[in-house]
């Protein structure tokens, strides 16, 4: 791959010294058409943060229009149906639009370099998963413009709702085939640049731990994705070529379905979070100046995450009226999950043990999401004990419970790498202020609008519905208004990330002084367009 | 990795990159192998989808897991008490069936529940319908037998010859007192043809 020197990244579109003396016209070099057929992984990293930006902020609007709703009881601002196609499209959205694309826009950026590879293994592969992302996307808005509005069966799409619904979730059901073949690719391309592509001297138990979370994170993708299509396809030829694989009319069991999803659903959740642990176990050591502690266990960890992450999908349906025997089984494996990661927790911690800290914005996130992200965990572990989750199903302390995980734990995860790597990406400084405003507010709204969410929970309130019992308003009222802050203060995310790219202060090369891995230690600020195209040699 | 080979490692591609135009052909050939293989999880998963149903059927048979009461224990039982129960059967007369007690008795714990069979008999050669009516022995007793599942008040109706087993699923509650030692369950079955056919 050859570019001409005018070439630029948009996340570097200034002042980059990089050439390699070749002319390629095909390219439209330094045009914003590039983007349809660029194959770099840093034009397609990029692509992917600022897609699922976007897609956060629409995600994010969706949950303040329930919140909205949710402010007093009674119906004031959404009807029934909508709401619940809200439910059903934010969830969604945030998976598959969101959070999965904005650790595959870190993977694109942050593999190669920090395993000294030119680009990823299949760079046209690449361009194509990302624009697979487009058009599933349009089939989500479009849904709901269609007779019967969006899917409002809830993101796990249970029969028999999903069978009755309209065309909107036949559309739904085409968009989640396409970010899964999307996924697919883009986790087949991950795995091989870190297999194939290594450095000379960067073996695999050197990598740094994004890289490993991330080879984990893509196995466990291959794994489950054709497993979502085919219950999806089975919905759709339920749906409309007559067979009964979830119709109970026909013979046969909605509670299949519910197996064979969360078989997907349950390694999804750690395809979530399992990237958020890479960039925090980078981010750490940095600002704590102290190698990660037990960086071996954390491999180890990570991979026994994703290993019983597949035998524990029962825990989302002990209600459905499993044996005991099974009841038990599950439970007994979901608490086990706690072992791995306590022991990612508490390296963490010993990780901080005695370092140097300072606080800048990527290493409060960090510790935020250290904080919050086990309380979520222990929420977990309470919903984890079967006579517990039979009272608790279906109630906001799930609610509450998973968007302590995946707030906190993921999005955070995502914001502090920005942070982290924002001066790598583009040169220059972010505003450490701003980004304190933006870490603080964010984590007191955060725990305004779901603290609560646990006492409704408690007390009974279900999920999924836009109206409520009145000894409920009090909490709603709290949580709706932490919601709205939360929400806004997520403006200054974008409000500082694009006044650095525009006029941020000059970033060092090693910015933090603490960072060890090669795009720190190799390379220049702003990274140029091509790098690594001959492997560095490490000792 | 040990030192020797790492160095192996960096001598193979420095090697490499001098003598090639395209350092990464040789990675290419690898990088196809390694999609190969990696595509080849997708059909497998799915084909591990479509046979959930049956592996979870077949473990679940092995593993013998097939009750959700399996583990679900009565911890009402007084074993410190036994209680005997005699199964009386009577049938009214004028009505020629056969009906009987499958055990004369049990002796049981209260708290414990147990099922018992009357078996009848239907010797005429035509359809017959019949209606049993309980009593105790002492009367007391009844305030402190439980019956959980019984055949009586309710008409059944038996074809000419047919011979049948009712259950009778009952307990006697924890608290009856001590004196009551035995309890004398009586069944007597009334003929009913005729006002069945009517209703």
């Amino acid at each position: 791959m050859a570019y001409t020197n005018s070439t630029t990244a948009p996340a570097s579109a200034h002042d980059h010294s990089h050439a390699d003396g070749h002319d390629h016209d095909d390219h439209g070099p330094g045009s914003w058409t590039r983007i349809f057929t660029t194959t770099n992984h840093k034009d397609i990293g990029s692509m992917y943060l600022w897609f699922s930006l976007f897609m956060f902020f629409v995600g994010g609007s969706m949950a303040l229009l329930m919140r909205l709703e949710l402010f007093q009881p009674g119906l004031q601002v959404l009807q029934p149906e909508l709401y619940n196609s809200l439910t059903t499209v934010h969830a969604l959205i945030m998976i598959f639009g969101a959070v999965m694309p904005a650790f595959t826009g870190f993977a694109n950026w942050l593999i190669p370099m920090q395993i000294g590879a030119a680009d990823m293994a299949f760079p046209r592969m690449n361009n194509w998963s990302f624009w697979l992302m487009i058009p599933a996307a349009i089939l989500l808005f479009a849904s709901f413009f269609v007779p019967g509005g969006a899917a409002a069966s809830g993101w796990t799409l249970y029969p028999p709702l999903s069978i009755q619904g309209g065309l909107g979730l036949d559309m739904t059901i085409l968009a989640i085939h396409i970010l899964g073949a999307s996924s697919i690719m883009g986790s087949i391309n991950i795995i091989t640049t870190l297999l194939n592509m290594r450095a000379p001297g960067m073996t695999l138990m050197k990598m740094p731990m994004f890289c490993w979370t991330w080879l984990i994170t893509a196995y466990l993708m291959i794994a489950v994705m054709p497993v979502l299509a085919g219950a999806i396809t089975m919905l759709l030829t339920d749906r409309h070529f007559g067979t009964s694989f979830f119709n109970a009319a026909g013979g046969g069991d909605p509670t299949m379905f519910m197996h064979i999803f969360w078989f997907f659903g349950h390694p999804e959740v750690y395809i979530l979070i399992l990237p958020a642990f890479g960039i925090v176990s980078q981010i750490i050591p940095t600002f704590a100046r102290k190698p990660l502690f037990g960086y071996a266990s954390m491999v180890y960890a990570t991979a026994s995450i994703a290993m019983l992450s597949f035998i524990v999908w029962g825990h989302h349906m002990f209600t459905v009226g499993m044996p005991a025997a099974g009841q038990l089984f599950f439970m007994y494996a979901t608490m086990l999950i706690a072992v791995p990661t306590g022991v990612k927790i508490f390296n963490w911690i010993a990780t901080m043990w005695r370092g140097s800290i300072s606080f800048e914005t990527p290493m409060l996130f960090c510790i935020g999401f250290l904080c919050m992200f086990t309380l979520g965990g222990f929420s977990g572990l309470v919903l984890s004990i079967v006579p517990v989750d039979i009272t608790l199903h279906n109630t906001y302390y799930v609610v509450a419970h998973f968007h302590y995980v995946l707030f906190p734990g993921a999005i955070w995860g995502l914001m502090a790498g920005v942070y982290f790597w924002l001066p790598k990406f583009t040169g220059r400084m972010y505003s450490e202020t701003l980004g304190k405003w933006h870490f603080w507010l964010s984590a007191i709204s955060f725990n305004i609008t779901f603290f609560p969410q646990h006492f409704l929970g408690l007390a009974g309130m279900p999920r999924r519905i836009p109206d409520y019992a009145l000894q409920f308003a009090e909490w709603n009222m709290i949580s709706s208004i932490g919601a709205f802050i939360l929400g806004f203060s997520q403006l200054l995310f974008v409000w500082n990330v694009v006044s650095c790219i525009r006029s941020g202060e000059k970033a060092k090369a090693k910015q933090w002084e603490g960072a060890d891995s090669l795009e720190w230690t190799h390379l220049p600020s702003p990274v140029p367009y091509h790098t690594f195209e001959t492997a560095p040699v490490l000792k | 990795m040990t030192e020797p080979s790492k160095k192996d490692d960096g001598e193979n591609v420095e090697h490499k990159a001098a003598n090639e135009e395209h350092p990464s052909k040789q990675n290419r050939q690898e990088n196809r192998v390694t999609l190969a293989k990696l595509l080849l999880i997708v059909p497998v998963m799915l084909l591990f989808c479509a046979s959930l149903v049956p592996l979870y059927k077949q473990i679940c048979a092995v593993l013998g897991i097939t009750s959700q009461r399996a583990l679900i224990q009565n911890t009402q039982i007084d074993l410190s008490r036994w209680v005997k129960i005699d199964f009386i059967a009577h049938l009214n007369n004028t009505f020629a069936w056969n009906f009987e007690p499958v055990q004369k008795h049990v002796d049981v714990h209260p708290g414990a529940v147990v099922t018992v069979n009357y078996r009848v008999t239907n010797t005429l050669p035509y359809a017959t319908t019949g209606r049993a009516v309980p009593s105790f022995a002492p009367m007391e007793a009844g305030l402190y037998f439980n019956k959980v599942e019984c055949f009586c008040f309710s008409n059944q109706t038996l074809q000419a010859g047919e011979t049948r087993d009712m259950p009778v699923t009952f307990y006697v509650a924890n608290k009856i007192p001590d004196e009551i030692g035995s309890i004398a369950l009586s069944y007597t079955f009334f003929n009913v043809t005729g006002e069945a056919k009517k209703s």
